[in-house]
């Protein structure tokens, strides 16, 4: 069904956010905010060494009741998943370091007194004897014989490696007029919501039950998660996420802090609470990004590609995670690197490789921002090489809308949509003749302006048969509603979705009102609750609209056909006759409101129907029509002026054309979008976690790692296609995690293009005024020697 | 990230944070805008016994005129500058340097006395008030001395002061009316420390020329040969860049200070900058 707007509350309406009351006033209500009685603070001891075996701890016998270590919890089970992946090592994560320890900042110890200071304190004061092993920091030189091992019982540092051939690059290979080979580099970074990690726990002795607060993408996977772990029936592990500050990914693991913290609660029963501070996020939270490639590209004299290879690695770090290991990473940059493209011939290795670092897992984008920025970056490179614009051969080689649906060289099935239309409609909207025009005449203040474009196409929402192809332990391919008509015709939506500040207690009362002509602030959206929501598989991957949009419309279907049974017999019509606006039921002879029906259904029965049963509710499930996904898909422009002198780049303009379907709030859309490349140029120009030889961070505050603030982001301007999906509610399509995918590649496209005349290019993310200027050099050495 | 224990007080006077930082058993510090002692109190970097607190003695915080200088109280916020609260002698610069020290958060609570006490290569204070020629006047047990910032700035993070030595006021020369200056730097992200600044004053009036770098690694570099050039020529004429960057190039060796192909191209790039904004 293909919906763009039909009502100024529904489904296309930029409906003001519901949550926004209670944020902009400060009423939000998250970990950090929660009080109970007799609650104490964590503090974690950790590593403070990359790899070593652990000889002693030291805890003064004072103290000694307030500090635990693994040895006092031998009822925790260490954290590991399994996929279904041949050859995959998952990794034994514990929750806190018994034997070894292979990342600075692994937890070692915990700490609880009343206040977060004396928990500090308490850690102050214990010793940890290492017997230290050498660390191995840089995925290449893991591979490399000899190497220090993360894991000795695996023989090697390698998660898994896998091959994949499509086509024939050998018969590309042979065609080809010109060959573009290159390497990239996304270093590591973190995903930074303003809410870092958070958990509070305690035994609820009236409900018999673990009672657990954590800020979690995905609560309910958290409660089988914790259930598993802790050996604990199910039914008496209860997980609330109350207000989130952001997740990207960070909140879609179970954490060994956030497990040992239960266990405590468990163990002590009292509350305890931990809330990560912005130093431990940035050494022990999951990482993301770091990607390195090899991209060869065989073109032909006009830069259409005939075929492409690629080698991948990933570094993930010490440990894979739960539930979804770093096999996840490699695989969608694997699967993602032939981008919105024609490519009939692929080639690929990766490489998913341990190193005594922090794990990584997913942020916002998964693996495309790196894969866009290898295949972006040589699309550009291939049109160089061929003498013609870059935006211009990146057209001629995209999958064009007659072929749609179009099955990709690595099995994705791209839905719909206008690829090549979305590059013009970003050339016009930062107007690119004028940029060439003023580019000619230069800069009066020497800098050098370019102009660079970045594609990708994102599968959003991917039910079953993806997920169980990717082999992932959990496969979360549907969501979950309870539509509640209550007594006097106000509706509860519970969902088993996440919000962590997608509006989605607007955008899903947007859904019910599309379906039963109620006003969203009629409705109340709940969230967060394992007990009271029914089960669902949480925020990420791009499928929250999608797949709870589509439950919400289900479970209001059911209730609305139960309404207009209702209805007809109060009006005294056929059910058929019966429509809905404004929150009543409306006959051919007269209306009848919501809250009649709602007092009939519980209140007076008597008014039923002969053979109708008492209440209004229903629970359903949704998956959309097709479990390859819907494709959502995105031009970004970037206009930059780099200054030679000191390599820093200032970005000019920044454009976006974006097709995602319908639009249910082209508003929250929109802010989905701006947030999303205030990341990507994150990634591109600023943030970086590098590690020294010995394994030590060295980005630990937000002194060392540079977020964008609000003067680094351009005013973005945003452009709309909207070509409806045909298997979701409404033609709907994910599109949360898109704006941060291109900006690396759009971004470091511009700087080559403001580079061209020098003849340098960076390749490496973030691109830093000293990697911009050591590129400067380089090819200054490289003109000289020639 | 949160502190250790530690005792506060706040002193009545200049002479009784003193006495309580000398009597102190411990580690004691003096407390002013707490803007970098703060973080690394709750990083647990510092972990002092005592804070004595001096960010409202009204000796720190007055304001005057004493013939060619204006002798300013370390407590005084940077705002002040910015806002034009503090007079500008010296052309406006003040009011630059200050307005471009991290956030408006930051500069309303923190001091210049603060940011000299604790010399970070990358602040904006020490470079700025070295190419002034400023001087500290600092309050001991022994009574006070004066110390001009070229002595006063011996490191990176590293002063002449005393440990229970506290800064008492800055002594800034005033500009005369037709004197110029010229102040580059660069961050990474607004706010953030810079990576690379110089500063530049041409006081043809006071035969006074300065040129400096800063976040080097160490304490501010005074360019003397580059000074010179800057003095002797009549304005920003053909050739003068390739002349400083050469005179840079000869002050950088003879200081003997290391640094890496990028940081001293791109210094050589502020001090030509600033050079440019000060004669242009």
């Amino acid at each position: 069904m293909a919906i763009v707007k039909t009502s100024d509350l529904g489904v296309g309406a930029s409906l003001r956010r519901k949550e926004d009351a209670r944020h902009l006033r400060g009423r939000g209500q998250f970990v950090a905010d929660l009080r109970f009685p007799r609650s104490q603070e964590v503090a974690f001891l950790r590593s403070s060494i990359a790899h070593a075996r652990l000889k002693a701890i030291e805890i003064p016998a004072s103290i000694r009741d307030r500090v635990f270590i693994a040895a006092d919890f031998p009822d925790v089970l260490p954290i590991r998943a399994v996929p279904d992946i041949a050859g995959f090592k998952p990794s034994v994560l514990p929750g806190l370091a018994g034997g070894k320890v292979r990342f600075v900042g692994q937890p070692i110890a915990m700490c609880v007194a009343p206040t977060r200071d004396e928990a500090e304190d308490l850690v102050q004061r214990i010793e940890v004897a290492y017997d230290e092993l050498p660390a191995v920091t840089d995925m290449l030189a893991a591979l490399a014989l000899g190497a220090p091992l993360v894991h000795e019982e695996w023989g090697d540092n390698l998660f898994v490696e896998k091959s994949i051939d499509f086509g024939d690059v050998e018969a590309a290979r042979k065609a080809a007029a010109v060959v573009v080979k290159r390497e990239y580099r996304m270093n590591r970074q973190v995903g930074m919501p303003m809410e870092g990690r958070a958990i509070l726990a305690f035994w609820d002795d009236r409900l018999d039950e673990l009672a657990i607060y954590n800020s979690s993408q995905f609560p309910h996977q958290i409660r089988a998660g914790m259930a598993q772990f802790l050996a604990m029936e199910e039914r008496q592990v209860h997980v609330i996420a109350p207000d989130v500050g952001g997740g990207f990914g960070v909140k879609n693991i179970l954490y060994p802090e956030e497990l040992m913290v239960a266990a405590l609660g468990r163990k002590l029963r009292h509350p305890v609470r931990w809330v990560e501070d912005k130093r431990e996020h940035l050494i022990s939270c999951m990482h993301a990004r770091e990607h390195f490639y090899r991209i060869t590209a065989y073109a032909d004299a006009r830069g259409m590609i005939l075929g492409l290879e690629a080698e991948i690695y990933v570094d993930a770090g010490a440990y894979s995670t739960w539930p979804n290991s770093p096999f996840m990473e490699t695989g969608m940059a694997t699967k993602n690197v032939p981008g919105p493209y024609r490519i009939r011939s692929y080639r690929a290795r990766n490489f998913t490789i341990a190193t005594n670092k922090s794990p990584i897992g997913p942020y916002r984008g998964v693996a495309r921002p790196g894969a866009c920025f290898a295949i972006e970056r040589t699309i550009d490179e291939v049109a160089r090489a061929v003498g013609r614009e870059p935006h211009e051969v990146r057209m001629e080689n995209m999958v064009t809308p007659d072929l749609m649906p179009y099955r990709s060289v690595t099995n994705l099935l791209y839905d719909n949509g206008d690829y090549p239309q979305s590059v013009a409609k970003a050339a016009a909207l930062v107007d690119f003749p004028a940029i060439r025009r003023r580019k000619a005449q230069g800069e009066p203040d020497g800098r050098l302006i370019g102009i660079g474009f970045a594609s990708y196409t994102e599968q959003t929402a991917h039910g079953c048969g993806e997920w169980v192809t990717r082999g992932t332990p959990i496969i979360p391919g549907f969501e979950s509603t309870t539509a509640r008509l209550m007594t006097d015709g106000t509706l509860m939506l519970l969902v088993g979705i996440q919000s962590h500040g997608q509006g989605l207690e607007t955008t899903l009362a947007q859904v019910a009102h599309e379906e039963l002509g109620i006003h969203p602030d009629k409705v109340s959206v709940r969230h967060g609750d394992s007990t009271s929501c029914p089960f669902g598989m949480g925020t990420f991957a791009s499928r929250s609209m999608v797949m709870a949009g589509g439950a919400v419309a289900t479970a209001c279907r059911i209730i609305r056909a139960k309404i207009a049974d209702i209805a007809a017999h109060l009006l005294q019509c056929q059910a058929a006759q019966i429509t809905f606006a404004d929150g009543a039921a409306h006959g051919p002879g007269g209306s009848v409101s919501f809250a009649e029906i709602g007092r009939t259904a519980y209140l007076r029965q008597d008014g039923l129907p002969r053979g109708t049963e008492p209440m209004v509710e229903a629970i359903a499930t949704y998956q959309p029509g097709i479990d390859t996904g819907v494709f959502c898909y995105s031009t970004h422009v970037a206009v930059v002026a780099v200054d030679p002198e000191d390599g820093a780049v200032e970005i000019l303009d920044y454009g976006v054309v974006e097709d995602c379907g319908t639009m249910v709030n082209p508003m929250i859309v929109d802010g989905q979008i701006v947030g999303g490349v205030a990341q990507g140029i994150g990634t591109a120009l600023y943030e970086e976690i590098p590690y020294d030889a010995n394994g030590q961070p060295l980005a630990t505050t937000l002194a060392d790692y540079h977020l964008p603030g609000a003067p680094e982001i351009p005013a973005i301007k945003i452009a709309h296609m909207v070509t409806p999906a045909k298997h979701t509610e409404y033609g709907v399509k994910g599109m949360g995690e898109g704006g941060a995918i291109s900006p690396p590649a759009a971004i470091a496209n511009a700087v080559r293009d403001a580079l061209a005349p020098l003849g340098a290019e960076v390749n490496e993310t973030p691109l830093t005024p000293r990697r911009v200027r050591a590129a400067i050099l380089a090819a200054r050495e490289r003109k000289a020697a020639s | 990230m949160k502190p250790a224990p530690l005792e506060y007080r706040r002193a009545r006077s200049a002479a009784e944070a003193i006495e309580l930082v000398q009597s102190s058993a411990g580690q004691a510090k003096f407390l002013a805008g707490g803007q970098t002692l703060g973080p690394m109190i709750n990083l647990r970097l510092a972990q002092p016994d005592l804070l004595v607190d001096v960010s409202r003695l009204p000796e720190l915080l007055q304001v005057k005129r004493e013939g060619e200088h204006l002798l300013v109280g370390a407590a005084t916020p940077h705002a002040a500058f910015e806002d034009g609260i503090v007079p500008d002698v010296a052309n406006g610069f003040l009011a630059r340097a200050a307005s471009g020290i991290a956030y408006r958060s930051v500069r309303n609570r923190g001091t210049i006395g603060g940011s000299l006490a604790h010399a970070d290569p990358a602040s904006d204070w020490p470079t700025a008030l070295l190419a002034l020629d400023a001087s500290v006047i600092v309050a001991g047990a022994k009574g006070r001395r004066e110390i001009p910032l070229t002595r006063f700035l011996t490191g990176a993070m590293t002063t002449a002061l005393g440990d229970d030595e506290l800064i008492e006021s800055v002594r800034i020369p005033c500009l005369a009316r037709g004197a110029r200056w010229g102040y580059y730097k660069r961050c990474r992200k607004l706010g953030e420390f810079a990576y690379s600044m110089a500063a530049v004053v041409v006081d043809r009036e006071r035969a006074f020329c300065r040129a400096v770098i800063g976040a080097t690694g160490g304490a501010p570099l005074l360019l003397e040969r580059t000074a010179r050039i800057l003095a002797a020529t009549g304005g920003w004429l053909p050739g003068i860049e390739a002349e400083i960057r050469a005179s840079y190039e000869a002050d950088l060796a003879a200081s003997g200070m290391m640094l890496d192909e990028y940081d001293r191209h791109v210094h050589g790039v502020s001090i030509i900058r600033a050079a440019k904004d000060a004669l242009q």
